[in-house]
């Protein structure tokens, strides 16, 4: 759990300044054509979606699914 | 006019109407299947609601409109995307948990449920309504926008016409409406603007390849910060964190956990959701080839591109691009006024005012609410040339800001109380409706309250945390009884 809010954590650094004005913010190298800058953006997309999907299928993050059933009770609420 | 952009628009107009109203017609028609659809929806339906209710008209105008005006800052719309509904991916699961088990179909409610607050809930709920407003507007202004370009009417008779099928559906479909139609509306949106984004510039320069290589030669500042409009790597950092912590926060967005038929499909939904960002990459394409051919810096600039002499006939592009805009202003715009409704309703009503109505009262009041709004908007679209949409935008996106340290703390903090919660909400929103007063009506004064000009709703949301934290160490903790219920 703390290892995946730390990963999101880093590829969200990885988005902002300095990081991606260090490492992004490039028109070179050009990947299929496109600029640095634009490929760099959409492989930490393609990163975080690969590490989500790890992260689904191993069932680390709060997996359960049990407690759905039961009456759906009106909560206690004060003024 | 010209026959076969009307017709495509108009038989679009007509399937969707036809799909959200048969879709109201399956379920048990209380408030739990108007509001989360019985918490059925299956993986498909989620995939496109959570994908085609965020991206709006706002997305498929402004992006290239963005590259235009500002070029590479565009991409902080990628960006914030990349990691924005991350935090639904960690508590997702467990807001979909407590909600099928307490009855909750709203996240304020699950807030203010889990602080003992009707003030919470109320104040979360009324700050939404206003909040979603603005953003209602720009959806109308989008579909006046389209429904001129392709009959020639005024845009408010245009605005008016879309938006009686969207309000028909939505109060006649409930969420179901909204589910079904947005996954046409969905794929519709991806299928047009991929279309487009390959083949302008394909024919304007051979390909994408070929068209960045002329970017790279006649205008690289336009690939790289600060480019064209001098972004400083501060403003750029700015707008993606202020985006990225509202994202999840959105209640039109939040509300959705409660629809899926079990918590891991939540979690899926977060997973799937970043392909979906690849639909903004050929906006960026025809981004870069209107600038390359001096396109305007206005959110005009994807209708003026059709015209391009270049293009040849531009009849049936044009109307699958007014089909595509229409499809992502009504799949913004249907949620908004469904979870308007809902919000109005279940969170300012019944909860926060304490006023009880029955379960047919609850989706009869609902349904009214929906057409109120839209009427509301449309009004406000009336109004546009004196009241200015782009300032209240700016109010819209601190609110959600506002929402997510007393949501994190409620759903993973055990000594976050109700005193906490409800001033450190008020101080929250009060700092940022002080500091929009402000920079609107004095901005000498908001000189000086905020000399830096960071963010509003960030600031906002640091007044927010410091007094949530300070009232709940210094105020008694929950019982233990009742943080079981909420899982902590």
């Amino acid at each position: 759990m703390r290892a995946a809010a730390l990963w999101f954590a880093c590829s969200t650094t990885a988005l902002v300044a300095p990081v991606f004005t260090v490492l992004g913010n490039h028109v070179y190298p050009r990947v299929f054509g496109l600029p640095w800058s634009l490929v760099y953006v959409l492989g930490v997309i393609a990163l975080n979606f690969f590490v989500l999907l790890g992260l689904y299928r191993a069932r680390v993050i709060d997996s359960d699914e049990v407690p759905d059933s039961g009456s759906a009770a009106e909560p206690e609420v004060e003024p | 006019m010209n026959a076969l952009p009307v017709v495509v628009v108009f038989g679009y107009l007509a399937l969707v109407l036809a799909l959200g109203v048969v879709a109201g017609r399956r379920g048990g028609g209380g408030v739990t299947d108007f509001v989360a659809g019985d918490r059925a929806f299956g993986p498909v339906v989620m995939y496109f609601v959570m994908g085609a209710t965020i991206f709006s008209a706002y997305a498929l105008l402004g992006t290239p409109q963005r590259v235009v005006a500002r070029g590479s800052d565009a991409l902080y719309i990628l960006a914030y995307g990349a990691v924005g509904l991350v935090p639904i991916f960690f508590f997702g699961a467990k807001v979909r948990r407590i909600g099928a088990r307490l009855g909750f179909v709203t996240g304020a409610e699950l807030v203010g449920g889990r602080y003992c607050s009707r003030w919470i809930t109320g104040l979360m709920g009324g700050a939404t309504l206003v909040a979603f407003l603005p953003y209602l507007v720009i959806q109308l202004k989008a579909a006046g926008m389209v429904m001129q370009a392709v009959t020639g009417w005024p845009p408010v008779l245009g605005a008016f016409v879309v938006y009686a099928v969207v309000t028909v559906y939505v109060v006649v479909g409930g969420v179901r409406g909204v589910g079904w139609t947005n996954v046409v509306q969905g794929v519709a949106m991806l299928a047009a603007v991929w279309g487009l984004g390959l083949w302008i510039p394909t024919r304007l320069y051979g390909g994408v390849t070929e068209m960045f290589d002329r970017v790279v030669a006649v205008a690289p500042q336009w690939l790289t910060l600060p480019g064209p409009a001098d972004v400083g790597e501060a403003e750029y950092s700015s707008e993606i964190l202020v985006s990225m912590l509202g994202f999840s926060m959105w209640p039109q967005v939040f509300m959705k956990c409660f629809t899926a038929r079990s918590a891991r499909l939540v979690q899926l939904s977060a997973v799937l959701y970043p392909t979906f960002l690849f639909f903004l990459v050929p906006l960026l394409f025809i981004g870069y080839a209107a600038m390359l051919e001096g396109g305007p810096a206005d959110d005009t600039v994807l209708l003026w591109i059709l015209h391009h002499p270049g293009l040849g006939d531009t009849s049936l592009v044009f109307a699958f691009v007014a089909f595509a805009i229409l499809a992502a202003s009504m799949s913004t715009g249907d949620a908004l006024l469904h979870a308007g409704g809902a919000i109005l309703v279940r969170d300012v009503v019944v909860r926060g005012l304490g006023r009880p109505l029955s379960d047919r009262a609850q989706t009869r009041a609902m349904r009214g609410v929906v057409v109120v709004l839209a009427a509301c908007a449309l009004g406000l679209l009336s109004l546009a040339g004196s009241v200015s949409v782009v300032d209240l935008l700016l109010l819209a996106y601190a609110v959600p800001i506002q929402f997510l340290p007393v949501t994190l703390a409620a759903l993973y903090w055990r000594r976050a109380n109700r005193v906490g919660a409800a001033l450190g909400l008020t101080a929250g929103l009060a700092a940022v409706l002080v500091l929009f007063i402000a920079k609107v009506a004095a901005p000498h004064v908001y000189a000086v309250l905020n000399p830096a000009d960071l963010q509003i709703g960030v600031l906002g949301g640091g007044v927010n945390v410091v007094v949530l934290m300070l009232g709940s160490l210094l105020g008694r903790p929950m019982t233990d009884d009742h943080l079981r219920s909420y899982e902590l």
